[in-house]
Order: structure tokens, then sequence, then C-alpha cells
């Protein structure tokens, strides 16, 4: 296995940088995703790794070798692609087989790497089929065994599971965990998907406009986003601008202390972070309610008439139009996009 | 879905593509460009081929009325052949786009079976079946109906043949272009209380223009310069384009008034022609749009 | 659906049968026919007499092996010519892709049979007028068209991330086009092939033009039969003879590219 260095890697379409000087650090037998929205380079990233794509500069070390100028071919990487990229005019064996051949393995290794690989997806037995006749699940699977078979030392995942439903997602996503911690083979996952991120990932690197925003365990990515991109982009924020003077903050008519230079600034406080109940500080009005199962995420109408989000235990059954009682609790401050102060 | 910023098309960069499409590009330079631009100049100098410039060969084809006889004549069957396909194969179009069934299925496959005949075969069975003595004319005379005219050898025969030939080209177009439009914008008409008339003039008709555009240039183009059909199943006298170039060319051998007649074809299908190259950059610059 | 009495669809049909059915069917009744006098309905004596008389016939012979010559020739040669430069098309990048490919299209809006005038009159020039080479041109140039506009198409249609993955997994560019490239496209080209074949085999205005008085294809010795009016069998044995191989060709062509690929292919 591998570990993988990016060293200021840049591509750049004409006038328009899909990846802008980017450096990343990837250690041996990680699974890392990227995460971002549409058009934030990260698939372009990954097309980079796996050699699709030459960078307009930088470097792309594998074990220390530079591989930048490698083409794909010849990359010790290999690629489970969005719309898994069978090839339609060969079974299932052969499309698995393709790979081996070209490395001149004989046939009896071949046979025992397929065998083993098929077992591994839980396969076995579906060696003739064709493509077509299998389910979109089954075909990603062939695809990831094609791709694992040929032991690369990275993994490359562009959005796998990106066509197939909620369910069949979840199932094949642990999947691929375990595969992954089986092999122990260094994996890059992109997904825009911050459920799959969070849920799959030792590390996430959060990507907007070809940059990275902030890398870390999801925890990290979840409790303590270091820019305001991240903090509206993973899970559910409140973010309401409000400003600073003489170290303390106005917010719905309380101040807060805010140990920061004057000015503008961002506060960021998650949901479930409010201290609701008696004496929790501003008096507000419930306007709207959504039932999430284990508990309930109100929009609550704060007495200067701004709305913020509130998680609310099932058990204190709110309704519209309720008054209701809430505090501040635990918060970030952003500035600039970076975060600038922390309760 | 959120492939990120769609890479562009991956292509290399290559002079290598130029020398692959070099020998097509040269055959089309070679033998179609250059013959036709020497046919035109050469035809605008003198008729005994010394050099200069000069109408006479024109002054010829417009003072002879036989020629313009063959133009007039030309003109009549491409007008008539465009005018009737759309006609037949309108509601033929419609019916397919909005029924579906066995029906559906028998009247699709015989409407595009001309397709699969070659042109030499449909001359001959239009002969043996509508012609003098013909299959048709022994049906009629069974059911009673006697003194059958038969179009072949009038003008009409190369109408009937040149519909039958481009019949499934027609087809294959407007029911395309009727692909195109959403069930949804034809219910919402409905809904809004037009009649069939109405949803066919105000919604289906402006959205396949572009088709009907495509197939009357195409159809203008392989009409105007037929020859297989008029020669079959026209009249001798007077003949259409095609054959008279052809007759110029081989029994008459006169090369420079049979280039004549092909640059007055040109010069009129120049007007179909750009009609359709123009009507496709339309079509690319709108899929582009919708890309974009 | 409400199942209705379709009034509309059973005239369209009845009229279908009658303008294009009904002819068809009398070319292929005239071919087993011994003796079919008007106004019988039906011939008064059937008989495959013809078909041996046709087939004894060294014109016939001569004509199709001249034809099955010239259009393996042609359909060869467009391949040679226009495969190469529909992957170009395809899948390369070169300066003046665009205008190259606009130029392609250009020249369907030009009206053939004057382009064909206008080549006999280059042609006299150097002699080609009734020469096999001189026919083989002209055919080549109303292949061209289809034998690139299809198989740009085909190879346009090969799924980029199936050549990565090939890459991906090891396989050189060459490679990758051998064994994922020209498979997947394979299909759709050779339909084109088969396609160009029958089309170029039937072709008749541009051989006549050219070929004539020296070469004699097929379907100009069919022209010849029916004008002539000589034997009425002879051109329905014939038409009989050649047409349903290549409509069995041409359906399988058809089966392969799906029904509106000739439509989009010119714009529809």
């Amino acid at each position: 296995m591998a570990s993988l260095d990016l060293q200021d890697i840049s591509k750049r379409y004409s006038n328009l940088a899909a990846v802008d000087t980017l450096s990343l650090s990837i250690a041996d037998g990680e699974l890392v995703c990227l995460l971002g929205p549409s058009g934030s380079g990260k698939s372009t990233l990954l097309r980079m790794i796996g050699g699709f794509e030459i960078p307009s500069s930088g470097k792309i070390l594998i074990d220390g070798v530079d591989v930048a100028p490698v083409p794909p071919d010849k990359r010790p990487t290999a690629m489970v692609f969005q719309s898994h990229a069978l090839w339609t005019h060969m079974n299932v064996w052969e499309n698995i087989a393709f790979g081996l051949k070209l490395r001149k393995f004989s046939r009896d290794e071949v046979a025992a790497k397929i065998a083993r690989v098929m077992e591994l997806v839980g396969l076995t037995g579906y060696e003739k089929r064709h493509p077509s006749q299998l389910s979109g699940g089954q075909q990603q699977r062939v695809a990831i065994a094609r791709s694992i078979v040929l032991e690369p030392k990275i993994l490359l995942l562009d959005e796998p599971f990106a066509s197939l439903d909620q369910h069949l997602r979840e199932h094949l996503r642990e999947e691929v965990r375990q595969i992954q911690r089986q092999l122990g083979i260094t994996t890059i996952f992109v997904t825009h998907g911050q459920d799959e991120a969070l849920a799959l990932a030792d590390r996430i690197v959060v990507m907007s406009k070809g940059k990275i925003e902030q890398v870390g365990t999801p925890d990290e990515i979840y409790a303590r986003p270091q820019t305001e991109f991240v903090a509206g982009f993973i899970g559910v924020m409140n973010l309401v601008s409000a400003t600073v003077s003489g170290g303390s903050l106005a917010f719905a008519g309380e101040a807060l202390s805010a140990p920061v230079a004057d000015g503008l600034a961002t506060l960021a406080i998650r949901p479930e972070d409010w201290k609701v109940g008696e004496g929790a500080g501003l008096k507000a009005t419930v306007t709207r309610t959504v039932n999430l199962g284990a508990y309930v995420l109100a929009d609550v109408a704060l007495p200067d008439g701004t709305t913020v989000k509130v998680h609310l235990d099932k058990a204190r059954a709110v309704r519209e139009g309720d008054p209701i009682e809430i505090g501040i609790g635990p918060f970030a401050l952003y500035r600039d996009n970076m975060v600038i102060h922390r309760s | 879905m959120a492939s990120d910023l769609a890479p562009p098309p991956k292509t290399s960069k290559n002079p290598l593509g130029l020398l692959m499409i070099a020998a097509p590009v040269v055959l089309m330079g070679l033998f179609l460009l250059y013959p036709a631009l020497r046919v035109v100049l050469r035809t605008f100098g003198a008729a005994d081929g010394s050099p200069g410039f000069s109408l006479e060969n024109y002054a010829r084809f417009f003072n002879d009325s036989y020629s313009l006889n063959n133009l007039g004549i030309t003109l009549w069957t491409t007008v008539v052949t465009l005018i009737l396909l759309i006609v037949v194969n309108l509601p033929i179009a419609l019916y397919l786009r909005f029924r579906k069934g066995r029906l559906a299925t028998f009247i699709q496959a015989l409407a595009l079976f001309p397709m699969f005949v070659p042109g030499v075969i449909i001359c001959y069975a239009l002969i043996r079946y509508i012609g003098p003595n013909g299959l048709l004319q022994s049906l009629l005379e069974h059911v009673g109906i006697t003194g059958y005219q038969t179009p072949i050898m009038t003008p009409w025969g190369p109408v009937i043949g040149l519909l039958w030939d481009a019949m499934p080209f027609t087809l294959l177009v407007l029911t395309a272009g009727l692909a195109g439009i959403s069930n949804a914008a034809i219910e919402a008409a409905q809904d809004v209380g037009a009649s069939r008339l109405r949803i066919l003039w105000s919604i289906v008709l402006p959205q396949i223009r572009g088709s009907l555009v495509v197939c009357t240039s195409l159809n203008f183009l392989s009409l105007f310069g037929s020859v297989l059909q008029p020669y079959m199943l026209g009249p001798t006298s007077p003949e259409l384009m095609g054959p008279f170039m052809l007759r110029t060319f081989s029994s008459v051998r006169d090369p420079l008034q049979a280039g004549t007649q092909a640059t007055i074809t040109f010069l009129i299908c120049s007007v179909a022609g750009l009609l359709y190259i123009l009507s496709m950059g339309n079509r690319r610059k709108a899929e582009k749009e919708t890309v974009a | 659906m409400i199942r209705r009495f379709d009034l509309a669809g059973l005239v369209i049909a009845a009229a279908l049968v009658f303008f294009i059915l009904l002819p068809v069917l009398t070319v292929f009744i005239w071919a087993f026919a011994e003796q079919w006098f008007y106004p019988s309905l039906l011939p008064t004596k059937w008989g495959l007499r013809f078909w041996s008389k046709v087939l004894e016939r060294p014109d016939v012979w001569s004509a199709f092996w001249t034809s099955m010559k010239i259009t393996t020739l042609v359909t060869g040669l467009s391949a040679l010519i226009c495969l190469p430069a529909a992957y170009a098309f395809a899948r390369m990048e070169f300066p003046g892709r665009q205008a190259f490919m606009m130029s392609f299209l250009m020249a369907t809006a030009f009206p053939r049979f004057a382009i064909t005038i206008s080549l006999a009159v280059l042609f006299l020039v150097f002699n080609l007028v009734g020469t096999v080479t001189g026919v083989v041109i002209v055919q080549l140039l109303t292949t061209l068209l289809l034998m690139i506009w299809l198989p740009t198409a085909a190879f346009r249609g090969v799924s980029r991330n199936m050549e990565e993955a090939a890459r991906d997994v090891g396989a050189g560019p060459l490679r990758v086009f051998w064994s994922i490239t020209l498979p997947q496209a394979l299909p759709s080209i050779a339909a084109a092939v088969l396609m160009t074949f029958v089309w170029t085999f039937y072709e008749t205005e541009g051989a006549w033009l050219v070929g004539a008085p020296r070469i004699t294809t097929m379907p100009i010795l069919m022209m010849q039969m029916i004008n002539n009016q000589m034997v009425v069998q002879y051109g329905a044995v014939l038409s009989v003879l050649l047409w349903v191989p290549s409509l069995a060709a041409l359906l399988l062509a058809r089966r392969v590219l799906g029904s509106d690929t000739f439509a989009k292919g010119l714009g529809a």
C-alpha cells in the first residue's frame, strides 16, 4: 500500500482553475473522502490522481515518486467510475480478467485471483453473466472487483453510488468500508453526500472552488468547522450576521462576550446547541415544526425578528405558535470565512 | 449527478487527426468541389470554349423553349411532390405519434418499407401495378370501374414514383420532430380548451418547423435532381432536368450544355441547400445553448 | 386508454396497402407467373420457368459480377478512407475540426446528379467515362457521408469511462482502441458497411452516366430489361432474386442502428 502526497496541484481550463494550488497528504491505509458541491474540483482532483487529467502544475507523489506525468495505465492507482464503466461486450469474468491478462499472469493465477475477489465482493457464481444482466448494485460491485483485483496501491472511487437508491447506497458503503479495512488499501472516495462522507471516512477533505476548506476527521469537521463555508455545508447550522464592538457581540438584545476585533462577524450555532426552557433568556415563538423522528426541528422567531432553527425534545410537544424560551449555547464566530472565536 | 465541473472533452491535441481526415477531404475537394466549380466557370465562357466571360450558353438555354419547358416541368414536379409528401406524411406521423398498438406498428412498417426497395425495383413495380393493363386496372375492372387512365408516361408518373421513394425519409424526419413535443404540452393545450385543429396549428406545427424545413429542403434537392423515376415513369417530352442532363451528356454529347443545365440546377437548388444549412446551424446553436 | 374504433388508422393502413404493398406484391406474383393475361387478377399459369431462363442468361451473370466487383471495391475503399476519419472526428482534437465536419454536412446540400454531371464532364478530360475507375469514383463519393457519419456517431457513443477504465487497468492507447473502442463500435460500423454495400449495389444514376455504354451493372441491366419490354418476368425474377437478400441485410442493419439514426443523422 502507499501514501499519497499532493504538492501545489493546480488544474486550469483556459482561465478557470478547477483545482487551485492544493496540497494534501494521505497516509498509508487511510480512507479519505473528498466532499464538496458540484464544481468544487473534487472529481478533477481525483482524475488527476488517477492520471486522467494532467495537472497544470504541481506534484503528485505516490510513496515519494512523482507520477504527475505518468499515464493512467502505468500508475499504481485503480479507479471505480460513477457510471461503473463496465465493458458491455465482455462478461463479468472477462471484465475482471482484462487487466490481469495485460499483466501476463498465468491462467491459474488469473483464475485464483478472480475467485478471491469475486468472493470478496460477494458475487461468486456470476462470472459468466454479462453486465446488462446484473442489477445496479451488482454492476458496481463488479467495477470494484475489477479495480481491486489488480492490487493497486491506491483505490479511487468517483461518486460510485450516485446512481443507486438510498438503501443500496448505505449497504454498499458498508461493504466498501469492510473491503477497505480488510485489504488496508489507501482509498480516496469522491462524494457530494455529506452523510456518506461522515459515515465512511477516516478523514474528510471539504473542497470549494478548487481549494481545500478543511481537512479533518468526521467529528472535527462537524464539531469544529474551520471556515464559514464548512459550517454552512456540513449538517444544519444557524448562521446569523452580527456586529462585534468592544469585545462584546449584540445578539437579539443580549450581549455575548466576544474577544475579537470590532466589526461584522457571522455567528454560527448548531440547532442542538441552544439552551431551551424556562430562564434560557430569549422569549421567542415557534413558527414551524418539522418532525425528524427522534426530535423536532423547529423554526423559532426571536424577538428581533430573526428566525433560527432549534432542536426540540419530542417530550416538549410544541406546536406552531407556541411561545418558547431559548438561550444561546456554544457558538463560533467567523469573519472573512475563517473562524475567529469559539465559545 | 454532481460530477464536478464537467471536464472539457478530453481529446488528444494531435495533428494526426488532420492526417486521418485528409483522404475524404481531398476526395471531396477533387471530385466534388473542383469539378463543380470548373463546370460553373466554363459555362460562363464562350460556347466554343474560347476564353473570356460570356452568357452564350445561358442564352442558348433560356431561348430554347424545349429547355424552358423542361425546367418548368421539373419545378412543377418538385413542388407538387413536396406538397403531397407533407400532405400524406403529416397525418401518418401524427397518427404514429399519438397511437400505439398493432395497427400503428403495421402502418409504420408499411410506410417505411420503401426505404428497403431500390429505385429500379420501385419503378418496375409501379409500371406493373399502375401501368397500362396493370394489376390496379384489373382490380378496378373487377369491381366494375372501367376507363382507367394510367398515370405512367404522364407528368403524374414521376410524382407517384418520387412520392414512393421519398416517403420513408419524410416520415422519419417528421416523427422525430413530433417525438420532441411533450405529451404535457399537448395536454395543457387540451386543458385550456383548444380544439384538435387549433392544437395542430398552434402547438404542433410551430414545434416541428425545423423538421419541416429539413425534410422539405433535402427533398427539394433530391427531387429536383431526380433521374430514375422521371426517366422510367415520365413522358419523354417534356422531360425533367435529371434525364435532360443525362441525355444532353450521353446522347447529344454536349458536355458544355449539360454543364449549363447542371449549373442552373445548382443555382435553383442552392436556395434549398442554404435553407438546410441554416436550419442545421440553428439547431446546433440551440443544442449548445441547452447544454450550457 | 379507451379503445375506440380507429377509423383514421384503418384508412391510413388501407391506403398504404394499396399504395405500397400491392405494387411490391405485383412484382412477386409476376416472378412466379408463366402466363398472366389482362384482366385476370392472378396469373393464368404459375411456374418457375423464367427463373431458369434468367439464370441462363450470360448478360445477367456478367452484370452481376460487374456489380459485385465495383460494389466490393467501393465499399472497401470507402471503409478504408472513412473509418479513420470517423474516429478522428469522434475522438481527436485538431485544427479546423468543426469546419471540416460542417463542410461534410454541406456536401448534402448539393443536388447530387448535377454534381455527377460536372464530375462526368471532368472525366471526359481524363478518359474516365465508360471505365470501372470512373464508376468507382462516382459511387465512392455517394458513400462518403454515410460512412463517415454513422461510424463517427458509433465511436462517439463509446463511453469515455469505459476507455478510461481500460487505461486504468493498464491498457495502452492502442490496446484500448483494439479491445474496447472497436468492439463497442463494431455493430454500428458493420451496419454502416452493410448499408453502404447494398446502396452502392443499387446505385443507378452515377453508374449509368459515367459507365455507359461500356459498364453494365445490375440495376442498369434491369432498367434495360424493363424499358425494352422484353419479357416481363425477367425484370420480376431479377428483382426478387436480388432484392430479398438485400432486404434481409438492411433490416439487420436497421435493427442494430435503431430507428431514428437515419433521421437524426440528417438533422431531424
